[in-house]
């Protein structure tokens, strides 16, 4: 029984192993998923419209479009999963002469753009006024500014507060200034031109978010950025779909155990199953016993397969990178793992049970 | 009309291209409150017939009747019940479970009945008492002497309160004076009214039974002898 046990105990703790791992690899992907930038886009709905920005095609701001406004950001909070959003960074984008250059200018929150751009490396600081400017190292470069100085944008005064170190980004080329200044140097009212949102979707499709958010803005073409986290989810799916097939495959050599082990305790037993047939036991009753003692052994094992796989799982999380491991007991996680234990050790006992059962009382007594 | 009613029985083995009759036509009742020993040399049949008296040795031909029973044309099922409410068995090396203690030994039939957990350690401490080791209940099976193990396979045997008592040589592994002792318990409970039927090689326990059958071959040599207790 040793081997059942021990054999149930190391299937059910590696498939629960598996299982935490990948959950682990998915919540770690949902606690770094801000570090990959925004992963939906909201620009206004026109077929004309072609921005280019962060890597996507931004440019002429179209005219015959209703263009986004600062109430849709609140709408945005009005979602069914509102709770999955993360950072909403609406921008204004407009072309300035910046000491007689044209420039893209950004206004933008500086608090929500500096969230969603944690690879941003700034020197200075970040502007806290209004009068204040972050600058791409590009213009930096190209007019000749440095931390503190004034610059002119469409002849109105601004300080440099910050230079973004080089990202390799458009970002590079760009000025940024707060998002409310930008709107009235621009003389754009409360419009917006486009909006960022980070969502936590690990483990809810980002296509809801996108049909609750189109839903809420109708006159905005929502779209999903999912590139950024694509790979990195199709190799933890990669990581699922071979964590199933071993499972299946330990689960399948479990079953061979508990069916050898099984088989090999009946034939020892026959001497014990042909007392218990002389003193009136029925074959109901030999079947009940042998597979009470599968269920009370595949249940011990199941819990302490389970309790091993999260103890070891901590650890394997660490192993594999993860940032933030979280070994917490999942009651679904631990019935599945009694379940399958369970189903295995009756399951696998069946057919030995009914061998024991129907053993010839005289063939047995002859082994006394 | 006895307890026992044996008619033409037969039971027969194939092996190695020959069939072998190990009981050939066996017919004898056993009445209630007899002390029948089955003896006969080695092969001789003796444990067939008394595993086919407790209704586990299906015979090829013939009749076994318990209580107006015909206990083979019981189903499987039926006559596991029927062993239970009739037959108390006595093995020669009476095969206690060594995992369980001498308590749990006896209540091992007791295991299947309706009765309640307190009802069964009474009904098991009771017949402990009877056999002389309710004061060694706890102990396992290999701290007890050969005589008293045999004590325990008895008060097992007895704990349904069966009519009948099938023991297979049951002093075969014993010295004689615990023999004699074991013998004295099987003659007292036959005294009590308990139906006795023994299968013996040992010429002293002769005397104990109130019937001696002696087969041969499997077949009844020399008649039914009544034998004085």
């Amino acid at each position: 029984m040793f081997f059942l046990l021990a054999g149930l105990l190391i299937a059910v703790s590696t498939v629960v192993l598996l299982m935490s791992m990948g959950q682990t690899m998915n919540e770690d992907i949902a606690n770094k998923l801000d570090e990959y930038g925004a992963n939906i886009l909201i620009v206004p709905r026109s077929d004309e419209l072609s921005l280019s920005y962060g890597g996507m095609a931004v440019s002429g701001v179209s005219f015959d479009v209703t263009p986004l406004r600062q109430d849709d950001v609140a709408k945005i909070r009005e979602i069914k999963n509102r709770d999955n959003i993360k950072i909403i960074s609406p921008k204004l984008l407009n072309v300035a002469e910046v000491e007689q250059t044209k420039v893209m200018v950004v206004g933008v929150h500086f608090k929500e753009e500096i969230s969603l751009k944690k690879w941003w490396s700034i020197i200075g600081d970040v502007p806290e006024k209004e009068d204040e400017a972050l600058i791409g190292v590009d213009v930096k470069r190209k007019l000749q500014l440095g931390l503190g100085q004034i610059v002119l944008i469409n002849g109105t005064p601004f300080r440099v507060s910050g230079i973004l170190n080089e990202s390799g980004s458009q970002d590079d080329q760009l000025v940024f200034i707060d998002l409310e200044r930008a709107q009235r140097l621009f003389n754009k009212g409360s419009e917006i031109s486009l909006i960022e949102v980070a969502a936590l979707c690990y483990d809810c499709p980002i296509e809801d978010i996108v049909a609750q958010t189109s839903d809420k803005l109708p006159g905005a073409r929502v779209t999903a950025i999912q590139q950024t986290i694509k790979s990195k989810m199709k190799s933890i799916h990669q990581f699922e779909r071979f964590s199933l097939g071993i499972s299946v495959i330990i689960l399948f050599v479990a079953i061979l155990i508990v069916f050898t082990t099984m088989s090999a305790s009946v034939n020892e037993r026959k001497k014990e199953i042909g007392i218990f047939r002389a003193m009136g036991y029925r074959q109901s009753h030999i079947m009940q016993i042998i597979l009470q003692e599968a269920f009370f052994l595949s249940t011990l094992a199941g819990l302490a397969g389970y309790f091993l796989g999260v103890s070891v799982s901590g650890y394997a999380g660490s192993w594999i990178g993860a940032d933030q491991v979280n070994v917490h007991i999942d009651s679904t996680i631990m019935g599945l793992s009694l379940l399958i234990s369970v189903v295995i050790g009756l399951g696998a006992s069946f057919y030995p049970a009914i061998k024991a059962a129907r053993l010839d009382p005289t063939v047995s007594l002859q082994s006394l | 009309m006895s307890l026992i009613q044996v008619m033409n029985l037969v039971k027969t083995y194939h092996g190695g291209g020959e069939t072998v009759r190990a009981v050939d036509g066996v017919s004898l009742g056993i009445d209630i409150g007899e002390f029948v020993a089955i003896t006969g040399t080695s092969g001789s049949g003796k444990s067939t017939l008394l595993t086919m008296l407790g209704g586990l040795n299906e015979p090829a031909s013939g009749r076994i009747s318990v209580d107006e029973i015909d206990i083979y044309r019981l189903s499987a099922e039926q006559r596991a019940d029927f062993r239970k409410e009739y037959i108390g068995f006595v093995f020669q090396a009476f095969h206690l479970l060594p995992y369980l203690n001498v308590l749990e030994n006896v209540m091992i039939p007791l295991a299947i009945s309706r009765l309640s957990a307190a009802a069964k350690k009474e009904k098991a401490m009771l017949l402990l008492e009877k056999v002389g080791l309710h004061d060694k209940a706890l102990r396992l099976p290999n701290e007890l002497s050969g005589g008293e193990q045999e004590r325990v396979a008895i008060a097992r045997a007895l704990v349904n309160d069966p009519p009948i008592i099938l023991a297979d040589e049951p002093t075969g592994n014993l010295d004689s004076a615990t023999s004699g002792m074991v013998m004295e318990l099987f003659s007292r409970l036959n005294k009590e009214g308990q139906t006795v039927v023994m299968v013996t090689h040992d010429e002293q326990n002769l005397s104990y039974a109130t019937r001696q059958i002696n087969l041969k071959d499997g077949r009844l040599s020399g008649g039914c002898q009544a034998a004085a207790v």
